[in-house]
């Protein structure tokens, strides 16, 4: 389990500080996945990079329950996708590079880190890919490579910022369908944050609502749809709509409270 | 449309011959002063000047210090500008000292180097490293803090150690700057050690043309003039294919495959 308490972000820089996180807390079990849908300028970004380790916290904890460990560097446990792929994956490396780097840490022999490399390509749909560069390969193709690369690196979570914001709708459902095929496969808990209501309900088994700037936590909504979910199917349903809509109005009251508490400031 | 294309290719080549013919027919008229000769007595003063061992030890001398200037001013830009780089306080206490440093033509040390060193060759390249040492400082700098955050957030999320990261990560995303830096800095070594031998009477071409200049011998000086040039185009053409082989993967030189 992960375990997000009472984290809190202030920036500070030259005398003024700005408040981007006020008080997140959630949990995320074994398994889950979750996702966290906020308005646009939420401090979803900084979330992740504080629970990535990649960020210290001004207060506040991000713990791994299983080990204990309270995550202040990146930890093993945990790999990332982000949404800019093309300023993650290495352009001076070949896919099966990218994929393979992470692994020379991990597993010492050359020809099983080959195999895992192979094999991480293949679940994701890209065998045959690994002697391209990233750049040879369309955008939808350059984010399977860098979940290639972070289920290669066999994670207990797996953080996604964002990973399918900057394709189009038809690769956009596309990879939705792939992480939601290939994280039962890999056994990884997914955490991804988007601002994409749509596919927060989606992907989710739960889904954690944050307000606007600075961050808290609205609601976490417990979704209920079967699964195997599928985008004609599921999308029709009308729980979905139900759900999508409760989601929706508590994004639209955030928005709405952070409006007026500008106003009152400029006021 | 294929033969127009053509066209525009050979044209480079065209305007070329094309003002070389024009000096040669101008001069042989006596149209212009007799201090510019014919081209053909130019490339002929040069075709007696290659075989001799004057000719090749000022050109061995000038390849040198060229060479060895670029070495040394390239070494201390790329560590001066990780340095600066990597420790922002570093960047920060020495910013308007290396501001002024880097405007200042090297060459306006030549009186006070001249006399600590005499006219050898060491007065040369110290001047063009230093000359040489700038750009690659700052392409160097620039490369450094301009890595990318989401590339260094993906070094440290895998796990990657200190020296995977400079490997894997910095040097790679700094070489483009660094390949621009270098070329630069070859200009820059070639024009201050050349113009060292002239001034400072180094040996070497560029003391070379001083003399023919002086005793009024001009197909040679433009002899000399040439090959100097030459050499610049030809550093110029191979710093070009070793950057487009190195750098093969960066948007200026990919290919599209797929």
């Amino acid at each position: 389990m992960l375990t997000v308490e009472n984290l809190q972000k202030t920036y500070t820089s030259g005398g003024k500080s700005l408040e981007v996180l006020r008080d997140v807390s959630f949990t995320v079990k074994e398994g889950e996945f979750v996702t966290v849908v906020g308005p646009s300028g939420a401090g979803k970004t900084t979330l992740l990079r504080c629970m990535a380790g990649l960020l210290p916290p001004t207060a506040g904890t991000v713990t791994l329950t299983n080990s204990g460990k309270v995550v202040t560097s990146p930890p093993k446990e945990i790999a990332c996708v982000f949404q800019d792929y093309s300023r993650s994956l290495m352009p001076w490396y070949k896919v099966s590079r990218n994929v393979g780097l992470p692994l020379d840490n991990i597993i010492k022999d050359k020809n099983e880190r080959r195999q895992a490399v192979e094999q991480a390509l293949q679940s994701v749909g890209l065998d045959g890919f690994g002697d391209s560069y990233p750049w040879q390969l369309s955008g939808g193709m350059q984010q399977r490579v860098a979940i290639a690369r972070a289920l290669a690196y066999r994670p207990e979570f797996l953080i996604m910022d964002e990973p399918f914001a900057s394709v189009d709708a038809q690769t956009r459902a596309d990879l939705e369908d792939l992480i939601l095929r290939v994280r039962q496969t890999a056994g990884v808990t997914v955490v991804l944050v988007t601002h994409d209501i749509d596919e927060a309900v989606y992907l989710a088994d739960r889904v954690v609502v944050v307000s606007s700037r600075p961050t808290v936590v609205m609601d976490v909504i417990d979704v209920d749809l079967p699964r195997p979910r599928s985008q004609v199917t599921t999308k029709g349903m009308p729980r979905f709509g139900e759900l999508r809509t409760q989601v929706a109005t508590l994004i639209m009251r955030a928005s709405a409270e952070a409006a007026a508490a500008q106003g009152q400031t400029q006021l | 449309m294929k033969r127009r294309f053509r066209l525009i290719r050979l044209l480079p080549w065209v305007t070329t011959i094309a003002i070389i013919a024009g000096q040669e027919i101008l001069a042989r008229a006596g149209a212009i002063p007799r201090v510019i000769p014919p081209f053909t007595d130019t490339v002929a003063a040069l075709w007696r000047m290659l075989p001799t061992e004057v000719f090749l030890t000022s050109l061995g001398l000038m390849l040198q210090q060229f060479v060895t200037s670029l070495a040394i001013g390239v070494l201390a830009g790329v560590v001066l500008g990780i340095l600066i780089g990597v420790i922002r306080p570093l960047n920060r206490i020495l910013r308007y000292v290396l501001e002024f440093l880097r405007f200042t033509p090297s060459v306006v040390y030549i009186p006070i180097l001249l006399l600590l060193m005499g006219s050898r060759p060491q007065l040369a390249i110290s001047l063009a490293a230093l000359g040489a040492m700038w750009p690659v400082l700052y392409q160097t700098y620039y490369g450094v803090v301009g890595v990318s955050q989401i590339m260094k957030d993906t070094g440290r999320v895998f796990g990657l150690s200190r020296s995977q990261q400079l490997r894997s990560i910095t040097i790679p995303s700094v070489s483009p700057f660094l390949a621009t830096g270098i070329r630069i800095a070859a200009a820059h070594a070639l024009v201050v050690v050349v113009a060292v031998q002239i001034i400072a009477a180094v040996p070497g071409i560029g003391r070379d043309i001083q003399g023919y200049a002086e005793n009024g011998v001009f197909p040679q000086m433009y002899a000399l003039i040439l090959v100097v040039g030459i050499i610049g185009l030809l550093v110029n053409w191979l710093l070009e294919m070793v950057e487009r082989r190195q750098l093969h993967w960066h948007a200026t030189y990919r290919e599209k495959q797929a």
